[in-house]
């Protein structure tokens, strides 16, 4: 629950991580203006860095529309879903981005890979993406992610895990992970336009399907997400 | 001899920003993306000014950097502009008038950063 207080830090820290790639656009463009860069090829590369700075903008707005879309819940209709169809999706997505850093993604051979859950596949398509571009992200080049699932012993949830082989978190930070507009000290140091909403938009939309997730990280060693998500039971109420 | 300046940003665009605009103007330049990098280079190189962004891993660490130089007799007299995206944040008002005791830096500049402020800044230090 947030209090005034709580609402004031989410905003400044809102307020400086837009404001920092907007200076540093100005920053790169005032160069041209200003005539410290004349030279044409130059000048070429500032604007496409400056370009990229702006697309960064747009993920970062992006992250904030969806987020306050979660308020309207009337946009989540549910529907039985395969949850591996749909995490095949993401890693088919993310696939690309880990093969840049050449991070190998081994899904378990012998789990469970045929289940359903009454969700909405496009929210927890962003789920997924979000959780494995934060494993890409925070791992190391040559690293590993590595999915695992199984039913819990009363056979009603699916759980999901997935671990990277990442910078971790610190005991200290890991409490903070699914707070709106936080980002452990170690995540700061990849500066790439997370403005920190990535995770607490997973928690809330897991929770919307009555799940839940926790975290698990040793420093410079990696994490462990683990979500439980409800098995799908025929003729429950699809809505939300 | 030209003066050395020190740049402290975790964003590689504001780092090669400034390194222009400094070496347009005759500086030598020297950058560091965080906290122990530029610790090294202050303590191997004659540095005669820091420009030194505020936000950097986490909230704190701009200001320790800061509290770090100005409390070390070898690197005291050092000017540091403290560069920061957002004026007011937390406790820390950034105004040189009411916490020049608390952070006894010599410049708070609001990014973004014109380029000819900046030198103006710098040259007024630097006299």
């Amino acid at each position: 629950m947030s209090n005034i207080s709580d609402d004031k830090k989410a905003l400044a820290v809102l307020a400086h991580d837009i404001k920092s790639p907007l200076s540093s656009i100005i920053d790169l463009l005032t160069l041209i203006d200003k005539g410290y860069v004349t030279n044409p090829e130059e000048s070429k590369q500032l604007v496409a860095r400056a370009i990229k700075k702006a697309s960064i903008l747009i993920k970062m707005v992006d992250d904030i529309l969806d987020y306050s879309k979660l308020e309207d819940k009337s946009l989540m209709k549910r529907e039985k879903l395969n949850i591996f169809n749909t995490l095949n999706e993401s890693i088919m997505l993310m696939r690309p981005y880990a093969e840049k850093r050449s991070i190998a993604i081994e899904q378990c051979e012998f789990c469970v890979n045929d289940e359903y859950v009454n969700g909405n596949h496009t929210f927890l398509l962003r789920v997924f993406n979000n959780i494995i571009m934060n494993a890409i992200k925070y791992n190391r080049n040559s690293g590993k992610i590595i999915f695992n699932s199984y039913r819990n012993s009363e056979n009603k949830n699916i759980i999901l895990e997935i671990s990277d082989t990442g910078i971790g978190i610190s005991s200290d930070d890991i409490d903070k992970v699914f707070l709106i507009f936080e980002r452990g000290s170690n995540a700061r140091k990849n500066i790439d336009g997370s403005i920190g909403l990535g995770l607490s938009l997973v928690k809330q939309i897991v929770e919307d399907h009555e799940g839940t997730i926790e975290i698990a990280s040793t420093l410079n060693v990696g994490t462990t997400l683990k979500i439980t998500l409800p098995l799908y039971k025929e003729g429950e109420n699809n809505e939300l | 001899m030209s003066y050395k300046i020190l740049v402290v940003d975790d964003d590689v665009d504001v780092l090669d920003s400034r390194k222009i605009v400094l070496e347009h103007n005759n500086y030598e330049v020297l950058t560091a993306t965080n906290i122990q990098v530029a610790d090294e280079i202050l303590n191997k190189e004659k540095i005669d000014l820091i420009i030194l962004d505020v936000m950097m891993e986490n909230d704190s660490d701009g200001f320790n950097f800061a509290q770090q130089v100005k409390t070390d007799n070898r690197f005291s007299k050092i000017p540091i502009i403290l560069a920061t995206a957002v004026n007011q944040r937390t406790k820390f008002k950034f105004d040189i008038e009411q916490d020049g005791v608390f952070m006894p830096v010599e410049k708070f500049m609001e990014k973004p950063i014109d380029p000819d402020d900046l030198i103006i800044t710098i040259r007024g230090l630097l006299k």
